[in-house]
């Protein structure tokens, strides 16, 4: 009984063995599982991305409630129903396009029959922003780099708005120089309504665009090409 | 016997004054002659756009580019093509070429096992039963049009063999952890007088105060090492400081 068994395990041992194979692992040697432990790639955070501001006639009575994931608990005001589009409506913004991620949709909430509405469509990714921040007169971003250049070179107003529970991330290195050289609005999810309220987007600069040909001409020269 | 420390002490010195000179060599380096082969090392994320700004202002005398790639990049590839069409497009002999290594260091890896790692990946393959496809592995580069026709992806090689098979006389880089091994290598194989590479790293623009992991690390051993932002510059003395250029 005993060594049949023992057969048996070693016969199962086996067939696992060439059902892995079978599978195909992405890296095709027989040491890499064993040198590279697994790490999951870390979760793209459910913090808005980019939201925009477009205005166009309002079209349907949407409030933005985006439910926070539970593993980033964030206090975004665009995250709480009521408070930031009435900011923006203040400040005469009719549209506001949202950028949400994997964080949960906005789902449509009774309209307080008071106030007129701030437009709402969001979106979970898109291949290229481009033609949304073309559209856009003003945009707010997380301080990713990405983001941020993109927009600036769109000459479009940005507001950084920093998450704080992240705070070893090295992007904020940018967002903050871009800020003391006067490009961009900086603020946190609890000072975000403040700002809005009270920011002043002629103060801004306008930002220069980088200069790959300088790049270009350094090369040249350690080649002995210029 | 009394002279012994002294001997010892000279050897001491001299080995001490090799180290110099050694490092000198590289710098003295001939003229070469254009076209100069271009090897980029692409990262996921924004390593890869900033990289091909910066590439969309080289002149013809670069090519063929030699683009190096994690293979768990999965966006770059793409990117990098799109980059390639529109070059073919206004520079009629463009010529470039994909490869993969294994990724050094995953985001969040601890440091000692990412040594590991990043020998493992300049080292991967060297076992004799790994093979590349053979019906690509003795064509080195590939025009536009043909990398589109190809049906599979090379198979990931190691960094001594894509080193080998591209030949660069430049890396570029801009700090994506795979291009840690790939200077690292480059660096050694010109201290071997096997083939020099002069190393080019320009340090991504999010980089305003302090340097990437992979900055800290080839500060040592880039020919030119390039920062976006004038602090960077104080910093770092041997940087070159451009302005921004990306």
């Amino acid at each position: 009984r005993e060594g049949r068994s023992v057969a048996r395990g070693g016969k199962g041992r086996r067939q696992r063995y060439r059902g892995s194979r079978e599978l195909g692992t992405p890296l095709t040697h027989p040491l890499y599982p064993r040198l590279i432990p697994f790490i999951p790639p870390p979760p793209i955070p459910p913090f808005f991305s980019i939201s925009l501001f477009i205005p166009p006639p309002c079209i349907s009575p949407l409030f933005p409630t985006i439910l926070p994931h539970p593993r980033y608990p964030l206090h975004s005001p665009l995250h709480s129903p009521v408070p930031c589009p009435q900011a923006l409506q203040s400040r005469g913004y009719q549209k506001l396009v949202l950028q949400v991620g994997r964080s949960s949709l906005p789902q449509p909430q009774p309209q307080p029959s008071s106030s007129p509405a701030v437009a709402v469509e969001a979106f979970r990714f898109k291949d290229s922003l481009a033609e949304d921040l073309q559209g856009a007169d003003l945009v707010i971003s997380h301080a990713g780099a990405g983001s941020c250049l993109e927009t600036l070179e769109k000459g479009k107003p940005l507001i950084v708005v920093i998450n704080d529970k992240l705070m070893d991330n090295h992007q904020l290195e940018l967002a903050k120089q871009l800020h003391r050289d006067g490009y961009v609005l900086y603020c946190n999810c609890s000072t975000l309504v403040e700002t809005l309220q009270s920011m002043d987007l002629s103060a801004l600069k306008p930002f220069p665009p980088g200069q790959p040909e300088k790049f270009a001409s350094f090369l040249d020269k350690v080649f002995g090409l210029q | 016997m009394e002279e012994l420390p002294v001997v010892v002490v000279l050897l001491l010195l001299f080995s001490l004054l090799l180290v110099p000179l050694v490092l000198l060599d590289r710098r003295r380096r001939g003229r070469r002659t254009p076209p100069f082969s271009l090897l980029v090392v692409a990262g996921s994320g924004g390593h890869t756009t900033e990289i091909l700004r910066l590439l969309s202002c080289l002149s013809e005398s670069y090519s063929p580019r030699h683009y190096v790639l994690a293979d768990s990049d999965k966006m770059s590839e793409a990117k990098i093509r799109s980059f390639e069409q529109k070059r073919a497009e206004t520079f009629s002999e463009s010529q470039f070429s994909l490869d993969r290594i294994p990724r050094s260091r995953e985001v969040r890896q601890s440091w000692t096992s990412s040594v590991l790692t990043t020998l493992y990946s300049i080292l991967y393959s060297l076992p004799l039963t790994y093979k590349r496809k053979p019906d690509l592995s003795d064509l080195q580069v590939f025009s536009t049009e043909e990398w589109g026709a190809l049906p599979e992806q090379r198979r990931p090689g190691s960094v001594l063999q894509v080193l080998q098979e591209a030949a660069p006389c430049l890396i570029l880089c801009n700090g994506p952890g795979t291009c840690v091994p790939v200077c690292l290598s480059a660096f050694l194989l010109g201290l071997l007088r096997i083939k020099r590479t002069i190393i080019v790293y320009v340090e991504s623009i999010c980089r305003v105060e302090t340097l990437s992991l992979s900055g800290k690390i080839l500060y040592y051993f880039s020919d030119y090492f390039i920062v976006q932002w004038p602090d960077l510059k104080k910093k770092y003395p041997k940087s070159v400081y451009l302005g921004r250029i990306v």
